[in-house]
């Protein structure tokens, strides 16, 4: 679905010796649920710009299905295929209503007008801003702007979907909130014509990360490591020499490793179920 | 690290204070409903809630940025409105950093923003200087690496102590910050709590609005949560931790720290709930681990 070779991007010329990506080499399957870490300045958002060729690469491609994001002719395909919400949707949205905001891509895609007042609708539904519809979107609060962005997005149906530190802004209950959104796009039925959807999550919360299969480590515009986030966690020392954190419960069992504790009964993932547990 | 004391550290009482925005239309609502609150000298008080329960408003108000429909904000036993009170005078011993304060970088390099201040206040070349070294130092920024950059091509990590830096070189006895973490990695959070532990130490007063309860539960001495512009919790931070419901209301969970220190006391590998950090939960592990020993040895 989406592969990425050689991946290089560079704000300056192409002469520069600073670039921000460094050669990424990935490919990410329909389904896939993935997380993005990487300290400020990794390049974790160039990297989610140039998925969608908001960018393109300085060397290196990106296909999506097969297109070049450098091809232009695609790249209303992959824009529509690609959708991403940024950190802060007070940036992303344009419309002066929310139900206007969510039918903006589709007017121009050219969606027939029957059709999209049924998308638009069910995408109020969905998430929960039914009564907001003929609010203007500046007046919603944190969490329901956020949620109007990813309505926005999803109303173009999308194959993949980048979040850019979608929670950094937003206080515990609607990060908690950001994240079951998330979680519900996998849970979705997949339709017979479309693939399942794809998520990455880029976030500076490690724990945040644990809700995805997968987790990518950024560090000066390379991938540092690419596994599940439970191996990676564990890498405690590594991860914080590139000044990243990891969850509290790795720390400690790594903690309790050097103090000679191998055979501890305590174990992150054993936490993991306690914690899920306890919040219930 | 060292902080000018000029004056004595100010005490902030707050009286009664309601205030909704809009006030003389419809559609106006009450943001804050009579709050009573008093923050001393030297405290650092954490101000928690969910989004829109009137967190940034009453820092505001601290500040004399917006005044009350009712009620008072007294500074040192004066009301900060009262004609004999200049706010400029508060606001150098009160800095206020608002969220996002990198968005008010405006300088070519980072010793021009951070100079801009002093120099209004009519100091010289050199006082000037070492109030810009200074603060980069506060905030853990290497002068020499800094001073000649422009804040604007540094992370943003780096923009916000920058941003910080401007308020400290200032001096003021106070410091009130919206959300200094927010939207942070791991390095620069780790810096902002260095940092405030530091000016804190030195008997100043911090004022900490966040949503990160990691950050609260390891600097606070005091926490008062608001709900929908109302105060319903002040007090310390281990008794909040201790009653869940007012915390849920609040908007947060248990520190993750926290929970895994009950979950290690259910293995038998603790015996003590009260910490916060994974620092203090280390400490505790070697405690034990010593004690183990000294009596298998004895």
């Amino acid at each position: 679905m989406l592969q990425i070779s050689n991946l290089h991007f560079s704000y300056e010329q192409a002469d520069s010796a600073q670039s921000t990506l460094n050669g990424i080499d990935l490919s990410i399957k329909a389904g896939e649920s993935v997380a993005l870490i990487g300290p400020n300045g990794a390049g974790k958002t160039t990297f989610a710009r140039c998925l969608n060729g908001l960018l393109l690469p300085t060397q290196g491609d990106v296909h999506i299905n097969g297109e070049s994001t450098k091809d232009r002719t695609q790249i209303i395909g992959i824009r529509q295929q690609v959708g991403i919400v940024f950190q802060n949707p007070e940036n992303q949205i344009v419309s002066a209503t929310v139900e206007r905001e969510i039918a903006f891509g589709l007017e121009n895609l050219g969606i027939e007008r029957n059709r999209m007042h049924a998308i638009v609708d069910n995408m109020l539904d969905k998430f929960n801003l039914t009564q907001y519809r003929q609010h203007a979107p500046h007046l919603l609060s944190g969490g329901e702007m956020q949620r109007l962005a990813l309505a926005a997005v999803m109303a173009m149906s999308p194959q993949i979907v980048v979040f850019d530190e979608p929670t950094s802004l937003l206080d515990p209950a609607n990060q908690q909130l950001v994240l079951s959104l998330i979680a519900d796009l996998h849970r979705q039925p997949v339709k017979d014509d479309h693939a399942p959807i794809s998520t990455i999550l880029i976030t500076q919360n490690p724990e945040e990360a644990l809700h995805c299969k997968r987790l990518l480590v950024l560090n000066q515009g390379q991938i540092l490591f690419d596994d599940k986030p439970d191996v990676v966690f564990r890498k405690t020392d590594e991860l914080k020499n590139v000044g990243l954190q990891v969850p509290a419960e790795y720390e400690i069992a790594d903690y309790l490793k050097k103090c000679g504790q191998e055979k501890s009964t305590f174990d992150p993932t054993d936490f993991q179920r306690y914690y899920a547990e306890s919040l219930k | 690290m060292e902080f000018n004391h000029f004056h004595l550290p100010l005490n902030i009482k707050i009286e009664n204070l309601s205030f909704r925005y809009n006030r003389h239309s419809e559609i106006g609502t009450a943001v804050l409903e009579d709050i009573n609150l008093s923050v001393r000298a030297g405290e650092l008080v954490a101000i928690i809630g969910l989004s829109g329960s009137g967190k940034t408003t009453l820092l505001q108000h601290m500040t004399g940025l917006l005044q009350p429909d009712s009620g008072r904000v007294l500074v040192d036993g004066k009301d900060i409105h009262s004609k004999n009170v200049s706010l400029s005078q508060l606001r150098r011993r009160l800095g206020l950093v608002f969220q996002f304060p990198e968005t008010q970088l405006f300088a070519e390099t980072v010793f021009d923003d951070i100079a801009f201040g002093p120099q209004n206040l009519g100091l010289d070349a050199s006082q000037v200087a070492s109030r810009v070294n200074a603060a980069l130092l506060t905030v853990a920024l290497n002068p020499p690496d800094f001073i000649d950059r422009s804040p604007f091509q540094l992370s943003s990590g780096e923009k916000r102590r920058v941003a910080i830096a401007g308020v400290l070189a200032m001096n003021p006895e106070c410091l009130a910050l919206d959300e200094p973490t927010a939207a942070l990695d791991s390095t620069g959070i780790l810096a902002i709590s260095h940092f405030l532990k530091a000016f804190h130490a030195s008997g100043k007063t911090v004022i900490l609005v966040s949503h990160n309860i990691d950050l609260i539960a390891r600097l606070a001495t005091r926490v008062v949560v608001l709900r929908a512009g109302q105060l319903c919790y002040d007090g310390d931070v281990e008794t909040l931790l201790c009653h869940q419901d007012i915390l849920q209301q609040a908007g947060f969970a248990l520190p993750r720290a926290r929970c895994v220190v009950n979950y290690l006391v259910e293995l038998g590998l603790a015996n003590k709930r009260n910490l916060i950090s994974v620092e203090q939960i280390k400490l505790h592990l070697t405690e034990i681990a010593t004690t183990v020993s000294k009596q298998s040895i004895g």
